[in-house]
């Protein structure tokens, strides 16, 4: 895969994650790390480190994949 | 030139981008960064790093202490950082920039989890080194970056 289709992916997954952030929320619970691939969640777990070593163990690249955290209902995030 | 940005739904401009960094064994990763012209530098954040697999212990630490919600952060240069961000022709362009890594400065848990929860940052320098602007209309949720030249 080139990097084109490489970052059209990866923004396909991000554009799903951020329109389905309150179903996730629910489903899988705040404070919490989700790992999204082709649009569905692969692995979520509330310790990043713990996330980070169980997708390695199933040879997927931390680096290329979206790994969210999933904030608690009604925090906004401020810049 | 155009590179058109996303806005999330609670009116956050970000993008995806590339990110390459040869130096620091770095070839290949996809992180998504929110753009913020309040913040005078561009940095990676602690947790995104670590997906990237940077070689922290290659870092140089800044005497700098960097204050984000109430958290003292360290600042870790890493240089010649390559930023490849997707054009309106669906081209991916590339920026180099010496950025930064945040880390947490301290070991508390609760300090841990917020470090690790901070999205990564484009902030003025890398519109100031690129020579971009920023169009954002919140009304229409666009928003785009586009060559000073135009």
């Amino acid at each position: 895969m080139n990097d084109l289709q490489l970052m059209n992916g990866f923004k396909r997954d991000s554009i799903w994650f951020n329109e389905n952030r309150d179903s996730l929320r629910d489903e899988f619970g705040e404070n919490n790390y989700v790992a999204v691939q082709d649009k569905r969640v692969i692995a979520n777990n509330k310790n990043h480190e713990v996330l980070i070593k169980e997708l390695k163990g199933k040879r997927i690249n931390p680096a290329l994949i979206l790994i969210e955290f999933i904030y608690e209902k009604g925090v906004i995030a401020v810049l | 030139m155009k590179i058109p940005l996303e806005v999330n739904p609670d009116g956050l401009i970000y993008t995806t981008i590339i990110i390459k960094a040869p130096k620091y064994h770095v070839k290949h990763g996809l992180k998504d960064f929110y753009i913020d012209t309040g913040s005078p530098t561009t940095y990676i954040s602690e947790r995104h790093a670590q997906e990237l697999n940077v070689p922290f212990k290659c870092l140089t630490r800044k005497e700098d202490v960097m204050r984000i919600g109430g958290t003292n952060f360290f600042a870790h240069d890493m240089k010649r950082v390559h930023f490849g961000l997707k054009n309106d022709k669906e081209e991916i362009v590339y920026f180099v920039l010496d950025t930064q890594v945040v880390k947490g400065s301290k070991i508390k848990s609760k300090e841990r989890e917020i470090a690790l929860s901070l999205p990564s940052i484009i902030g003025n320098d890398f519109l100031i080194n690129n020579k971009l602007k920023l169009y954002h209309n919140p009304l229409k949720k666009e928003s785009y970056l586009l060559s000073v030249e135009e």
